[in-house]
């Protein structure tokens, strides 16, 4: 049997007459945590939902553990769960009120079964304060719950971790990487904040405007792009002599900030830290960079469509 | 579809607007009962006498139904959790339906609380009375049916096209006002104004209850009105006929557009 549990094949949408994706196909394969990555209006979300079968597809297919019938599809995404836009809550009900109509609609027959979600996600002691008075961060893991609660071998997750305090974000990603470690569940998961999506995928598709401009596994990224040391001390502009002449490295580049950055002998901080020191200058910040994502999605589209904010957030320049 | 409605029967029992609902129309019955002792003893308030002055009652049941299909059909639009269900693989024929049959169930269940109670129970209290037969009195209610079929398969479709429930509930005040509006003016115009009633489920409802003429009786020593006519065939046959077709046309088509479009 295939592992191929999406495969997306020229999807085209239109609303109107305005094309929000473009001719995509993709593959989501079993065990993967695949980030689709994009800026706002890149049509992340339009994706997602027509998984969901929110919307329908101008043009293409759209095939579900092997089910591209209407019937099938649906019998598929009951073996999967998403999480779009705003999570399942109602807001005057209970966290185990909205897991009990969540149940009886799905036809889960084991009551306990909202018990061990409940746990799972760290909302057994809520009681019954009513959704409306849960933080953004309670809400996003009543949402999970309610996703949990049929056993699903596929999570579709939007935004997750959109307004969440670093805290939240914090237990939203451990959550779901025990999910796929524990639970074995596959995760097809979007943001654009980079720097989250580089903790947690296996794999990625780019998207921009609406077009799947690349799609790569983590392993993949991570030989695409070059890790370096990042420095910045008292006293940059004499970093890259001190460091050409003590240890002989070459691979050195002045960033506008002054900041330097090594690309040899990245296991070999404390000394460089040292040579810095021993030659006067006083380091202030050295550490190997954690922005490969961010980096390489901006060599992928390029500066004139597409701005970083403070290295980690994607937006559409307007 | 049967999973659907048990989750709208949970639903509903945990919604506070069904407890308010409820005692609205607890209040109206009781303020229409007040009303009542106002012009006769209350051992003069046969189930006929009560069946004369339902339109009234009428009115008020169907404000109180469609706000309740509108709830039942919208609410879940509104909040998007409607979308999970999409999401979670349940067809859209089961979401649709099951919702319409939800809202049904909850309209019967409303018109048997505020139409058919009090005529049961003043029947049994004081008797049936002259004012009508009692078999014309159970066609004419039974019958009442139709035009409700027709209020849900419209409010449904209608709810469920706009996707949401607020606009839902000011259409329907709207709507529901300017068929009492017009059903006034057409009908001091024009007493029988033949097809268009079988249409709209109020006009339906009011003809049905409507007697007609009636006479001035003298009845165990007192003057009475009492109802000249039966409920016609025709009558009976053009609502049920006219109900039947325009809500099949409603549901169907509501079902239709649902199906096809995009749930945003």
């Amino acid at each position: 049997m295939s592992d191929v549990l999406i495969d997306v094949r020229n999807f085209d949408k239109q609303f109107m007459k305005n094309t929000v994706v473009k001719d995509a196909s993709f593959q989501i394969r079993e065990g993967m945590i695949c980030g689709l990555v994009g800026p706002n209006g890149a049509g992340k979300t339009t994706i997602m939902k027509a998984l969901g079968g929110l919307i329908l597809p101008t043009k293409g297919t759209i095939s579900l553990y092997g089910e591209t019938t209407e019937k099938g599809l649906a019998h598929s995404r009951t073996r999967m769960c998403f999480i779009i836009e705003t999570p399942y809550a109602k807001q005057n009900m209970t966290a185990r009120q909205n897991l009990e109509k969540l149940r009886l609609q799905k036809g889960i027959p084991n009551k306990d079964r909202i018990d061990e979600v409940l746990k799972l996600v760290g909302l057994e002691n809520v009681g019954k304060k009513t959704v409306k008075n849960f933080s953004l961060g309670m809400k996003q893991r009543l949402g999970i719950a309610g996703a949990l609660l049929s056993k699903p071998e596929l999570m579709v997750l939007d935004e997750p971790i959109n307004g969440l305090d670093p805290e939240g974000i914090v237990e939203i990603r451990e959550l779901l990487l025990k999910l796929n470690r524990e639970e074995h569940i596959t995760i097809v998961i979007s943001s654009h904040i980079l720097s989250e999506l580089s903790l947690l995928c296996t794999d990625y598709v780019f998207i921009r405007k609406g077009e799947i401009i690349k799609t790569l596994s983590a392993d993949e990224l991570s030989k695409q792009c070059h890790e370096y040391i990042h420095i910045h001390t008292d006293n940059d502009s004499l970093v890259p002599a001190v460091l050409q002449n003590v240890l002989n490295i070459t691979g050195i580049s002045v960033e506008k900030d002054s900041s330097v950055r090594l690309y040899e002998r990245l296991d070999e901080i404390r000394l460089i830290s040292e040579t810095l020191y021993k030659n006067g200058i006083i380091p202030l910040e050295i550490h190997m960079n954690d922005a490969n994502l961010e980096e390489y999605y901006m060599s992928l589209v390029g500066d004139d469509n597409v701005q970083c904010n403070e290295g980690t957030v994607l937006s559409d320049k307007k | 579809m049967y999973n659907v409605m048990k989750a709208q029967f949970y639903q509903i029992k945990n919604d506070i607007v069904t407890y308010i609902m409820a005692f609205g129309v607890v209040l109206l019955l009781g303020f229409s009962i007040y009303l009542f002792g106002t012009d006769y003893a209350f051992s003069e308030i046969t189930g006929s006498l009560v069946f004369s002055h339902l339109s009234d009652i009428l009115v008020f049941y169907y404000f109180f139904a469609i706000a309740a299909v509108i709830r039942i059909c919208g609410v879940d639009q509104a909040d998007k959790t409607v979308n999970y269900e999409i999401m979670f693989g349940t067809k859209r024929r089961s979401i649709y339906f099951g919702r319409f049959f939800t809202a049904l169930f909850f309209s019967i269940i409303l018109f048997l609380a505020m139409i058919v109670l009090p005529l049961v129970f003043f029947s049994c209290k004081n008797g049936w009375g002259v004012i009508m037969p009692e078999k014309d009195g159970i066609i004419r209610t039974a019958f009442q049916i139709f035009p409700i079929i027709r209020m849900t398969c419209f409010y449904s479709a209608l709810t469920f096209i706009i996707k949401q429930d607020m606009a839902g509930y000011i259409i329907g005040f709207v709507f529901t006002m300017t068929e009492m509006i017009i059903n006034l003016i057409l009908s001091e115009a024009y007493p029988d104004f033949g097809v268009f009633d079988h249409v709209i489920p109020l006009f339906s409802s009011i003809q049905l209850i409507n007697l007609g003429n009636m006479s001035l009786s003298y009845i165990d020593g007192k003057d009475v009105m009492t109802a000249v006519d039966t409920v016609s065939q025709s009558l009976l046959t053009g609502v049920s006929c006219g109900s039947l077709i325009t809500a099949a046309v409603f549901l169907f088509g509501g079902y239709i557009l649902f199906s096809k479009s995009d749930v945003n």
